[in-house]
């Protein structure tokens, strides 16, 4: 039984995630503000539109569109030929208009997904494209605020209650930020506040989830800023609505926020309950009306993903699953090109995949030297009768410390490990060196 | 026909609108609301069962930046007209955190 | 033009004639535009700002670049010189724009609108800022937060609104041409009870940038001159696309002026809508706006009857969106970036976000804003069919003379009844024109032009030629003087 099913015992998580993300682009969303905010002065980076000064209007950003819209491609998603803008109305000090320009009723991409590893397909709702709030700060007594993120393109990709576990929803989350650096459309740095997520969470019986019922109610935590925060959020909630569902009582559709020192999720209720907001088409910007033609050429645009790469690096180089997937996700993304190129020198595609993935210090090689030194390590590698021949030594020469480990302090072999890679000159593995010690000291 | 709008409906919307009426304008926009809506009703006379929305009359579409200029104003021009300046942040009496 | 008379008493086109001979300088002008200020205006209370300083060194330069660059400074600066008065909802950088609002009334902004911007280098020198009703809510101007302005023609009665301080400035020859904003009924209306030529240009022919909005989608900046001459040379320098004002239009404004110079009413159709004749108009009305259609037949325009659907529903549905958009615009002021906070709003401020509010809100959004949309439609429609038979359409300005000052406060909805031959044409985006054709009981009359979406061409050069064969544009308020 995982964590997550003794958490929720007879109770199924459904679970379903709002990401937002700044996208790169050189304007803000609606003004000509430069993009380029973080770490800049305060009020730096404001004009009047994103200041929402009496007679300014929006004038929307296409790179952030064709953006949004690509993403929307590489989610699998359906792209709107007519879409528009609304206005979402609520009163908040970081709101300088009252309303926030967003897309209500018709939004850029609906209805996508992303198969998981867990074998999931995770569902897509919309992906639309908005104008980001300014950042307010609360002190004792005042409320600071910094106009420089209003303004900024958001776009927020929701899901469907989706998510039967949290690592599903934090797989997903990833894929998306390597999406959305693949497509070099945003950076979704969690840290710099470039995306954020949201999680609604109710809990349903297993009759429920076999016959595909969503309950009535969700919870909505917002605001979570890592992958930790979402899971100890996200669990926190559980324990909170089983308790009330054992006591035969429904949890209230409410948003709640997450205290991280008491680990429990806060009410945020009355803040909320006048929200009505009001939506209606934005008068100031028209209808924006989009082609088959052009959908095509987003097409052409978009780049290999990973999960299409993953599939042609097992066919194409006959890389194992496991070497193919750490170079389409994560950090591997990084090392992919350089895969490719090393692996266009006729070089074997495992082996360079081992390497890369596995020695740092092959990283930062030019691909000549690189090369080399893989060519070199091979011409040098030991034979494996002379290296039983050397482990043999090793064992007989230090048979104090081979008695350590038998009674039990394994810590040791490492030590032989080094002895080992010592007499062979460095040319044995120290991985495959410590497999056969620990062999002959069984 | 529309029924008379309450006083609770009134301050309901106010709470929308981020105004404080006094108990007065409470009753004088109940009456006001109730009288307004009749001119408003008058619409149902006419049939729009097969009729679409028009939000815009230009006919204009996907009109956007155009891109090549970067334009702000100054952290000073910014802060011109704020009624709280501090440190350059725009200050304001401390409101509870929505999130 | 009687030639004793302070060169204020001048249309633009003779300033800018007497400007280039040398007969005049800018200075007299701005000079005389002063005098007659200083004389009238602390009892019509036409301004909210004046800046007679700023204006008078403007027109020393411009005074010595006519000198140095003779007539050749006119091409590039068409308006070198030309004082005109600015509706104070037009963001002026550097010089307060309050919308005549008390929550408005400390705000400076950093920025300039485009329309003063395109004056400013047009060469056009701005005199200051004229009254209004706050943020345009209202049709006499008695709504202002700060005072009302009263009627040139008598000065018990209200001069229209919400551009009546704009419209009282050009009556009174306290300026050579103003600028003003309609939503629907806000040039028109106080043009019409001043005595004064009105244009409402078609939605998206002038950039909205910078001027407080009222009903986004209903906006629209324009004129109130002394001649329909003024109007269409203005025009040329304020219309056009704008990259702060995405619903202005692409279509490449017209050279009017010219246009209308040679324009050929023979054969011209104009279109007299029977419902906008059935309304209860008062007689003066009547009898004046029937002489300006038989004028016009005269002069060899075809008066064709046509059915327009009853305007009656313009209210419902005028009322619906712009008290909408009301709610939604003013909710920007917070009293954190700019202005007082939210209490100063004044009553008539309140009233329109609350309703606003009320209509949209969840479970009536279907019943009235999406309801309004489709009637729009329907208006849309209307006019369309009307322009396949008629080049433009005809009919009163308002159904009644100027009221006494107060006459606002007896219903909810003065503005929207007064403004009501206006709003079918402003919640249609068409463009408007509108001219003085007589007097009633001594107060002045006006018919105005609806014409199809940029067919200002059409409006103008028919309104133009009505002006050259007749005088009612010529006589002036005496305001006390023989």
């Amino acid at each position: 039984m995982t964590d997550l099913e003794k958490l929720l015992g007879e109770y199924r998580l459904v679970l379903g995630l709002e990401i937002h993300l700044h996208l790169k682009t050189k304007t803000k969303m609606f003004c000509y503000c430069d993009a380029k905010i973080y770490d800049s002065a305060p009020n730096s980076h404001t004009c009047p539109v994103c200041l929402g000064l009496p007679g300014a209007l929006p004038i929307p950003n296409f790179e952030a569109v064709r953006k949004t819209q690509l993403l929307g491609l590489a989610l699998g998603c359906s792209l709107n030929e007519h879409t528009r803008f609304d206005r979402k109305h609520y009163s908040y000090p970081d709101l300088p208009k009252g309303y926030q320009i967003s897309q209500y009723q018709q939004p850029f991409c609906e209805s996508g997904f992303i198969e998981l590893s867990s074998g999931q397909k995770a569902d897509i709702e919309r992906i639309h494209l908005e104008e980001d709030t300014a950042k307010s700060m609360h002190k004792v007594d005042k409320t600071l605020i910094d106009f420089n993120k209003s303004g900024m393109p958001l776009v927020e990709i929701v899901t469907k209650p989706t998510f039967k576990t949290i690592d599903d929803a934090v797989e997903f989350s990833k894929r998306i930020q390597d999406a959305i650096r693949i497509l070099g459309i945003a950076d979704g740095d969690m840290e710099k506040g470039q995306m954020r997520l949201e999680a609604n969470i109710s809990l349903r019986t297993t009759e429920m989830e076999r016959e595909g019922k969503i309950p009535t109610y969700k919870v909505e935590i917002k605001n979570i800023n890592s992958f930790k925060f979402m899971e100890k959020a996200v669990k926190a909630e559980i324990i909170r609505q089983r308790g009330l569902l054992e006591n035969g009582s429904q949890p209230i559709q409410e948003n709640r926020g997450y205290d991280e020192d008491k680990n429990l999720t806060i009410s945020q209720r009355g803040k909320e309950d006048a929200h009505d907001y009001r939506y209606f088409p934005e008068p100031d910007i028209p209808p924006m009306v989009f082609d088959e033609d052009y959908f095509e050429q987003l097409r052409e645009e978009l780049p290999e993903l990973p999960s299409k790469i993953k599939t042609r690096l097992v066919s194409e180089y006959s890389l194992s699953v496991k070497n193919a997937d750490f170079l389409t996700k994560g950090q591997g993304l990084e090392l992919l090109n350089r895969f490719e190129e090393l692996c266009s020198n006729n070089l074997e595609p495992e082996k360079v995949a081992n390497l890369l993935i596995n020695k740092q210090e092959y990283r930062e090689l030019s691909s000549q030297d690189f090369i080399k030194k893989m060519q070199e390590t091979n011409s040098k590698s030991i034979d494996s009768a002379d290296l039983d021949e050397i482990i043999k030594s090793v064992v007989q020469e230090n048979s104090g410390v081979v008695s350590q480990y038998k009674l039990g302090k394994i810590s040791v072999i490492e030590f032989l490990v080094g002895q080992v890679m010592k007499k062979s000159k460095g040319t044995a593995d120290a991985l495959v060196v410590r497999d056969l010690l620990i062999g002959r000291l069984k | 026909m529309q029924a008379a709008v309450t006083h609770e409906t009134v301050q309901k919307v106010a709470k929308l609108c981020n105004l404080t009426l006094t108990q007065e304008e409470i009753s004088k926009f109940s009456i006001f609301f109730t009288d307004t809506l009749k001119y408003m009703d008058m619409l149902g006379e006419l049939d729009t069962s097969k009729i679409k929305e028009t939000y815009q009359v230009t006919g204009l579409t996907n009109i956007f930046q155009n891109g090549d200029s970067v334009k702000s104003l100054s952290v000073e021009q910014a802060l011109s007209n704020a009624s709280e300046n501090i440190n350059n942040y725009f200050g304001t009496k401390a409101v509870f955190d929505r999130k | 033009m009687n030639n004793t008379k302070n060169t204020n008493y001048l249309t633009l086109l003779d300033s800018i004639t007497k400007l280039k001979s040398g007969e005049i300088s800018s200075t007299q002008l701005v000079e005389d535009c002063f005098s007659q200020i200083e004389r009238f205006d602390p009892e019509l209370k036409a301004f909210i700002y004046l800046q007679k300083a700023t204006a008078l060194k403007e027109a020393e330069l411009a005074d010595k670049k006519i000198k140095n660059q003779g007539v050749g400074a006119f091409s590039t600066q068409p308006l070198l010189g030309i004082p005109y008065a600015c509706k104070d909802n037009f963001s002026t950088l550097g010089v307060q724009t309050t919308a005549s609002s008390s929550i408005l009334k400390n705000y400076i902004p950093p920025f300039e609108s485009t329309v003063t911007k395109k004056l400013k280098d047009a060469g056009a020198i701005m005199l200051g800022k004229t009254n209004m009703d706050a943020f345009a809510h209202g049709s006499s101007t008695e709504n202002s937060d700060f005072f009302p302005t009263k009627n040139p023609w008598d000065k018990t009665r209200v001069p229209g609104g919400s551009s009546g301080g704009s419209a009282v400035a050009v009556a009174s020859n306290m300026c050579i041409f103003a600028i003003g904003s309609e939503t629907a009924g806000s040039i028109r209306g106080p043009a019409v009870w001043c005595g004064v030529t009105g244009l409402k240009p078609t939605y998206g022919r002038v950039s909205r940038y910078g001027v407080v909005a009222m009903a986004s989608s209903t906006d629209s900046p324009g004129l109130i001159t002394k001649s329909v001459m003024d109007s269409a040379q203005v025009l040329s320098l304020i219309a056009g696309k704008d990259e702060f004002d995405a619903t202005t239009s692409p279509e490449k404004p017209s050279d009017y002026f010219s246009q209308i110079l040679d324009f050929n009413i023979k054969g011209m159709k104009i279109g007299i809508p029977k419902s906008y004749f059935t309304l209860e108009l008062e007689d003066g009305v009547r009898l004046s706006v029937e002489g300006a259609i038989k004028k016009l037949e005269d002069l060899g325009a075809t008066i064709v009857e046509i059915d327009l659907l009853d305007p009656k529903y313009s209210i419902g549905v005028y009322t619906i969106l712009q008290r909408s958009e009301v709610s939604s615009n003013l909710a920007r002021l917070d009293g954190i970036r700019y202005g007082g906070p939210r209490t100063q709003f004044g009553f008539e401020a309140k009233k329109r976000m609350m309703l606003g509010a009320y209509v949209l809100s969840a479970g009536y959004y279907d019943q009235y804003y999406a309801k309004a949309q489709k009637v729009r439609t329907l208006i849309l429609e209307d006019f369309n069919n009307a322009y396949k038979k008629v080049d433009v359409i005809l009919g009163p300005t308002m159904p009644g003379i100027a009221p006494e000052l107060g006459a606002a406060d007896a219903s909810p909805l003065f503005g929207e009844l007064a403004d009501i031959l206006q709003e079918p044409s402003s919640i249609a985006g068409l463009c408007a024109v509108t001219v003085p054709c007589g007097f009633s009981q001594g107060l002045p009359v006006g018919f105005q032009l609806i014409g199809n979406y940029f067919d200002e061409n059409k409006v103008l050069g028919i309104s133009y030629v009505y002006q050259q064969h007749t005088d009612f544009h010529t006589k002036f308020p005496t305001m006390g003087e023989k």
